[in-house]
């Protein structure tokens, strides 16, 4: 919905999943604003929808945050420098490009270090 | 009470530019979530949905005003020889006037819908909200102190 499946494909590569901790068996990457709260993992990406959506128009742009959380600094960056890799990916019927916001750190000792990376997908609709 | 909010963006736009945020410790905190609790991006949605309209319903009106406004300045209609010589305000400074007016207007409406989506903590009754506010190169608004 909203091209959130699209971008799990794109985001379910091995040069992504390698660096994410695992949950049920799967790589880290949650369509969700919230981690759930069985995860107990730092390495992972969540993504949500952060544009509104016009379903007269005949080309949709759908703009999610993907958050590229990970207990330091640098694994922070080293994930959303996988996920900007794949920048101009094309998917189905339509293509996506990213782009980097600055990492933010963690808010308590619970937390983890976030680089939002903005994913922009252009889809025919 | 805490003060966190009442504190006023520390950036300082160049010529012909306009930013709009919060200066409030925890706002990118809440905009992006942390590990243990939801994004709720009202910043990031309110740049996005102001965008989408900028260019019809903001920057064309206020540039149509401004340079009509411009051209009418010091507008003269005489006769010469008996030629008819029609002088109009200086459509270059019309035009920068129109960007100006554009990017506070711009600047203004993110403010506005970024406080129409951000949450409000039941706490301190809006220190976050209250806290975003839009900076031009000489002119600032939107913030409300308690």
């Amino acid at each position: 919905m909203f091209g959130s499946n699209r971008l799990f494909t794109a985001l379910n590569v091995s040069a992504i999943t390698t660096l994410l901790d695992t949950y049920l068996t799967k790589a880290a990457i949650f369509p969700s604003a919230l981690l759930p709260e069985q995860f107990t993992g730092t390495e992972s990406i969540n993504y949500y929808l952060t544009s509104p959506y016009n379903a007269a128009m005949t080309y949709a742009e759908y703009i999610y945050i993907a958050n590229c959380r990970s207990i330091t600094d640098i694994g922070s960056r080293t994930i959303a420098q996988a996920v900007i890799d794949i920048n101009e990916t094309a998917i189905t019927d339509g293509f996506l490009y990213c782009s980097l916001l600055p990492t933010i750190p963690p808010i308590d000792k619970d937390d983890t270090y976030n680089t939002p990376v903005e994913v922009r997908i252009k889809s025919r609709t | 009470m805490s003060t966190q909010a009442n504190v006023k963006l520390n950036e300082r736009p160049g010529k012909g530019e306009a930013v709009a945020g919060s200066a409030a410790e925890y706002a990118a905190y809440v905009n992006f979530g942390t590990r243990n609790q939801s994004a709720q991006p009202y910043l990031s949605t309110a740049g996005e949905i102001i965008a989408r309209k900028a260019v019809g319903q903001i920057i064309t009106p206020e540039m149509q005003e401004a340079m009509y406004k411009g051209l009418k300045k010091n507008f003269n209609k005489s006769i010469k020889d008996g030629v008819e010589i029609v002088r109009y305000g200086n459509p270059v400074e019309a035009n920068l006037e129109g960007n100006k007016l554009s990017v506070t207007a711009l600047a203004v409406a993110v403010t506005s819908q970024a406080k129409a989506l951000c949450p409000v903590a039941k706490e301190n009754g809006g220190f976050l909200r209250n806290s975003i506010m839009w900076r031009t190169e000489d002119s600032e608004g939107g913030l409300n102190v308690w």
